[in-house]
């Protein structure tokens, strides 16, 4: 106790000390401990509410990126679906465009064909009438010209019988 | 052609019957007779050609007679036979004609006998209905040759007065039209026919 006393430490003091401690100990807990335990617990509150925010907003973008990309899968389809609808419209389209130039190139080369047979046929005619009207007249000259005249008193002779073989 | 030979036998006719005082030929009173010459001479004197009037050539008595004339003697005139008849006096008009129009066929002008058949093988054609018959040859017969080709027609053809015509452009052979039908045996026509078919 003494060592106590050289050291100034009565009972007193131990006491003071005590209520002094106690003092603080009530302050304390009175306006700092519990302001910030009640700070802290809002804090805690509010980051819990935040990450619950967060989570939500997260679930949300993801939801959105869902919606959004199956909406896009939605569009990149019609569009798909869209441009091979085209794509067979126009190939409809170029097939009747080539099958009319088909039909009308076959019209034409039909027509032409056809000209060229009118005109071959004619050019064959008209080779053979000139031929024809050759011969006949090397025909005609040489039994004009070159047929004795006794061939042709025979010749009416003969006729004559043969006629009246079919009036007589 | 055949309108002059009509005058002359229509004159030979009156004169025949003045001359025998029988003023009834062919069967016909003397009216019947009288009227028909009237008419005729009227006719021929008017009309440009003899059948310009057809109706009136049926129905004329002295118009058949005339054909029946025709086919008696214009056959042997044709034939050659009566060519070197002497011209005489006593020599009847339409003879006389005839002789005129044969004598140029022994000149080889056979224009006026052809007309001359023609035109008689028509008017027989219109009084007796009998188609007329020509015989075209490549080549003038001999003139007894001619004479039996006639002869055959004439007998072939009864009542009719066949032509024998050359045509020499048939080459050879012979072509026999009655009427409107032919019979073609000639060379042309064959040629023709060869260069058909081979058309």
């Amino acid at each position: 106790m003494d060592a106590f006393a050289k050291l100034g430490i009565d009972g007193w003091s131990i006491l003071l000390y005590l209520v002094n401690f106690g003092i603080l100990l009530f302050v304390m807990r009175r306006f700092v401990y519990r302001p910030l335990l009640s700070f802290i617990d809002g804090r805690r509150e509010m980051i819990a509410q935040s990450v619950a925010e967060a989570e939500s907003l997260r679930k949300e973008f993801a939801q959105a990126t869902e919606d959004h990309s199956r909406q896009n899968d939605a569009q990149m389809l019609e569009l798909r679906t869209k441009t091979e609808e085209i794509k067979q419209h126009a190939q409809a389209e170029a097939n009747k465009v080539i099958e009319a130039a088909r039909s009308e190139r076959e019209a034409l080369m039909t027509a032409t064909r056809e000209e060229l047979e009118r005109l071959k046929a004619n050019i064959v005619k008209d080779v053979e009438a000139e031929l024809q009207e050759k011969i006949k007249k090397v025909l005609l000259l040489i039994l004009r010209d070159s047929v004795p005249a006794e061939a042709v008193q025979k010749s009416v002779e003969n006729a004559w019988q043969d006629i009246k073989k079919v009036s007589v | 052609m055949i309108s002059n030979l009509f005058s002359a036998w229509c004159a030979d006719t009156l004169q025949t019957a003045v001359k025998s005082g029988k003023h009834t030929p062919f069967g016909l009173s003397e009216e019947a007779f009288a009227e028909s010459l009237e008419e005729v001479v009227f006719f021929l004197g008017s009309k440009a050609s003899l059948f310009s009037d057809p109706k009136f050539l049926k129905e004329q008595p002295l118009v058949k007679e005339f054909v029946s004339f025709l086919g008696k003697e214009l056959p042997p005139w044709m034939d050659g036979e009566k060519n070197d008849t002497k011209t005489t006096d006593s020599m009847s008009s339409s003879d006389e004609y005839l002789k005129s129009v044969f004598a140029s066929h022994q000149q080889g002008m056979l224009l006026g006998v052809h007309v001359l058949i023609e035109e008689a093988q028509k008017l027989v054609e219109l009084v007796l209905g009998v188609k007329p018959v020509r015989l075209h040859v490549a080549k003038a017969p001999k003139a007894e040759d001619a004479k039996h080709l006639l002869k055959e027609l004439r007998q072939a053809y009864p009542s009719s007065i066949p032509l024998l015509k050359t045509d020499t452009s048939l080459l050879g052979g012979a072509r026999l039209f009655v009427g409107d039908s032919l019979i073609d045996h000639s060379w042309v026509t064959r040629v023709h026919t060869f260069l058909s078919a081979l058309s």
